[in-house]
């Protein structure tokens, strides 16, 4: 399957998807105009990855500085998808990094964690540069 | 506006702390740009990068709650105004917006449902919105924009709606303090 590479843009995030490589990572700002139509192909992609079940693993880097509620929930439709995975089979490991200074990001890693306990969360607070 | 009353224009905003105001007409592009000055002056004001962050992403949430809520009719585009003004506890993030006057009852039980949460239960009630693959079709936010504001305000939310204008609109505030 080929690779998926979105450039950031001042209101979407650098997405990166690596199937051979079971690399997928997300860097940058979430706030796009239409959050579904942005993320619905990302989805249908680590939809198909996940599906054809041969990946042995997959590691996940997040490092959004800003998300708005809409992404948030867009995040958690992927880490539905990645929970899938991970109990069909595939290790799927989250570096889940965020600023330090941020609670909200902090507490959805600790969401997730609970919510998705087939996922190996690493919770990497980055300090402010 | 004579000069001498723009003036005191700047000298009332600034006794009242306001740190950011737009009144305006409102698109994603606008939202965009005027966000970036608001982080520009957060970070001028010294706020802390929890308050700054918790500031912008409150305003943001109001902001996109225009655009959704926006009462239809508006040919001319999606009417906001927003303020930001700092006070001895932290800052005050402040929306106004016209919405159709038929979603009062509707909005007016959410806001008030969520004012009588706890904090935890503001928490937990974001938790299951976020979970929910059904969210109420009415709101298109999921109802997660007010959540994420309450989860980031300090004391719950505050709200007033105007009385009924005769076009079948009705003028809303927010009030979240940070």
């Amino acid at each position: 399957m080929d690779n998926l590479h979105l450039p950031a843009t001042p209101l979407t995030p650098e997405v990166r998807l690596n199937p051979q490589g079971g690399l997928l990572t997300m860097r940058g700002e979430s706030y796009p105009e239409n959050v579904l139509s942005f993320y619905a192909p990302i989805l249908e992609r680590i939809r198909a990855v996940v599906d054809e079940g041969k990946l042995p693993l997959l590691q996940v880097e997040m490092h959004i500085t800003y998300y708005n509620s809409a992404s948030a929930k867009a995040f958690h439709r992927i880490f539905q998808l990645l929970n899938k995975a991970a109990e069909g089979g595939c290790a799927v490991k989250l570096l889940w990094r965020y600023d330090e200074e941020d609670d909200m990001a902090r507490d959805l890693g600790k969401d997730i964690r609970e919510d998705f306990p087939s996922i190996h969360v690493e919770d990497l607070p980055m300090t402010a540069a | 506006m004579q000069i001498n009353q723009f003036s005191q224009f700047i000298a009332h905003a600034r006794s009242e702390g306001v740190v950011f105001f737009h009144s305006g007409l409102l698109d994603q592009e606008t939202i965009a740009s005027i966000g970036a000055v608001l982080r520009r002056r957060l970070q001028e004001e010294g706020a802390s990068g929890t308050q700054s962050r918790k500031v912008f992403a409150t305003f943001m949430e109001m902001a996109q709650n225009v655009l959704h809520y926006a009462a239809a009719g508006q040919p001319e585009g999606k009417f906001g105004a927003l303020s930001v003004e700092s006070d001895e506890q932290g800052y005050q993030v402040t929306c106004g917006n016209f919405m159709a006057s038929d979603q009062v009852p509707r909005v007016r039980e959410r806001l008030e449902s969520v004012q009588g949460m706890s904090h935890e239960l503001v928490r937990q009630a974001y938790r299951r919105q976020l979970a929910s693959d059904d969210p109420d079709p009415d709101s298109k936010g999921a109802g997660l924009g007010l959540l994420t504001m309450a989860v980031s305000a300090r004391q719950p939310i505050e709200f007033t709606f105007e009385e009924p204008a005769p076009d079948g609109t009705t003028f809303l505030f927010l009030k979240a303090l940070i």
